[in-house]
């Protein structure tokens, strides 16, 4: 795999991490501002 | 495959490229050595959390309190879930994961490798300090570990209890932080790394039931960091939201926690619900059967098993529309877990069966798991569950599950891929024989425990009423020779790890099928760093 192609993948794969981690921060939101009762 | 050979064996020159001995897994991004740490965690704490259940059984052998006081019993068993749960079942599946989706897919590695090695190295730190406080307590320093069970479900005395539970919380949140990082990592690797032509329907289901796993794990993980962080805020920072006397809920907890619980049950399975078709068919020696129904019946538990947390507390005083909605929800994740089962027996169906040591804990799993669906159907019937709530039929149930399907198809797997991980075969008659004794003494002691608790012994007791104490020894019993049996499984284990043993073929088994059986085994350090093209 050249250089750029390898980058390129890189960069998708940081995105899609940061998309993911960002969801994760939300479901803590949601368990402390949620209506449980 | 010659080019895979081709490749690999040039890629053997690049083997000294990383440093040796300690260093090397301490600084390791690769995702085989990962997946052997993963593993090998995970085995020894498969050993450490089985001790401390042994000093439990051996209270519990005769009524009256003989070794344990009751404060230190609580701690061992509350210490033996968390282990169990989170340093041993589902580090072996992440280890699993590791080692072999890149293989299954394709892929050079996982994508986010040093995300992977900090994922892995939080869990030795995390593994001590929660069984510190446990040794703390014997040198006058604070009162023990956590002692109210892994579900910390008594709210009083998680509020009250001393340094213990706040060594918990830190642990949990640790443990969230290597859970969640490492999930994304599996999607990202499975969404972005697949070599071409392996398309989504294509990956084999083991891959398939960690994109589904991981994808839970994102969705609860945080669900339980949160609630422990409102229990730390609690008692230590003038909250009151599981304080009733200032306004809190403590049934409040229980709904957050289990919203994270019950998912958290999948989380345990799935994996190994997608490793089990890769046994059941070699060793029939036919395709899989019904490879969308399984996919399709992952997707649907993962999303039923998400809506149906509070069937663990039917007795809390829900209103009753609520607590028919969970019975129902809960008897329905019955039709996809069946659509599995029937999936596994139709593989089965007039194959060419042999019966190695990882099809018979493939088998035995299947059988154990039918006993978990069924036990499992009638603890959320609401009538009955008044009587079965906190029993020991819960312990009984639960066991299945997560010893008799989880913990016994990863003996499988490890049976399956350990010649393939190593390059040496396993000792096939030291392995049938660790089969028997394992399903045997596995029943052996939790068989009695649905007794007992339909008797109405309850759990989380050091002591019993005299009636049920020939049901105990009996469990106990079955426990200790339960626990020794699994000495064969670590020989077994380190005897290929040390290179003895036959040599073991690239495909390993006659009808193995997937990318992994491509390679050499050992596989190469490094592999497929020129995807394979997938037809």
């Amino acid at each position: 795999m050249d250089e750029t192609t390898q980058q390129e993948k890189s960069q998708a794969n940081l995105k899609l991490a940061m998309v993911l981690a960002a969801v994760a921060v939300a479901m803590y939101l949601f368990a402390w501002f949620k209506d449980w009762s | 495959m010659m080019m895979t050979t081709a490749a690999t064996t040039a890629l053997h020159e690049n083997h000294h490229d990383h440093p040796a001995g300690f260093k090397r897994w301490l600084t390791t991004t690769n995702h085989k050595d990962l997946g052997t740490l993963y593993m090998t965690f995970a085995l020894i704490m498969f050993l450490v959390g089985g001790f401390m259940i042994m000093l439990v059984r051996a209270e519990l052998l005769y009524p009256g309190l003989q070794l344990l006081k009751p404060e230190l019993y609580d701690q061992l068993v509350t210490l033996h879930a968390l282990v169990m749960v989170f340093a041993a079942i589902m580090p072996a599946a992440t280890g699993l994961n590791n080692y072999l989706i890149p293989l299954m897919i394709g892929a050079p590695d996982m994508a986010l490798p040093r995300v992977n090695n900090w994922g892995f190295w939080i869990l030795p730190p995390a593994a001590i300090l929660l069984v510190l406080p446990f040794f703390l307590a014997f040198f006058g320093v604070g009162d023990g570990a956590a002692a109210g069970g892994w579900a910390m479900h008594n709210s009083p005395l998680s509020l009250q209890a001393g340094i213990g539970m706040d060594f918990t919380i830190l642990v949990i949140h640790l443990l969230g932080i290597s859970s969640v990082t490492g999930a994304i990592n599996v999607i990202v690797t499975i969404l972005n790394m697949r070599a071409p032509g392996m398309t989504l329907m294509k990956m084999p289901l083991f891959v398939w039931s960690w994109l589904v796993t991981a994808i839970l794990v994102v969705m609860v993980m945080p669900v339980l960091s949160a609630v422990v962080t409102m229990l730390l805020t609690d008692r230590h920072f003038g909250t009151h939201f599981f304080i009733a006397s200032g306004g809190g809920d403590p049934i409040m907890f229980q709904h957050i926690f289990w919203f994270f619980g019950h998912p958290e049950v999948y989380i345990v399975v799935l994996p190994f619900w997608g490793l089990l078709p890769h046994i059941l068919s070699a060793f029939s020696r036919k395709p899989v059967y019904g490879y969308k129904a399984q996919v399709y019946a992952f997707w649907g538990i993962a999303i039923l098993g998400s809506v149906v947390w509070a069937h663990h507390m039917l007795t809390s005083g829900m209103p009753l529309a609520g607590n028919l909605y969970f019975m129902y929800a809960t008897m329905s994740v019955s039709i996809p877990t069946s659509v599995l089962i029937f999936c596994w027996i139709a593989t089965l169906w007039r194959g060419s069966m042999t019966f190695e040591t990882p099809m018979l804990f493939a088998l035995g799993a299947v059988v154990m798991f039918g006993i978990a669906g069924l036990t499992g159907l009638v603890l959320p019937a609401v009538a009955a569950n008044a009587q079965y709530h906190n029993s020991y039929f819960v312990v009984a149930h639960f066991h299945y599950p997560f010893f008799g399907f989880a913990v016994m198809a990863m003996m499988a797997a490890t049976y399956f891929w350990l010649p393939k991980f190593t390059g040496r075969m396993y000792d096939e008659k030291l392995g049938t024989l660790h089969f028997w004794l394992t399903i045997v003494f596995f029943n052996l002691t939790f068989m009695p425990q649905f007794f007992a608790g339909l008797g109405g012994m309850p759990r989380h007791i050091a002591d019993y009423a005299l009636k049920f104490a020939g049901l105990n020894t009996i469990s106990s019993v079955g426990a200790f020779l339960l626990g020794i049996s699994q000495l064969l499984f670590v020989y077994n284990i380190t005897r290929c790890a040390r290179g003895h043993g036959e040599k073991a073929t690239d495909r390993v088994w006659e009808r193995a099928e997937g990318l992994e059986f491509t390679l050499p085994s050992p596989p190469p350090y490094h592999t497929f760093t020129t995807p394979p093209v997938v037809k």
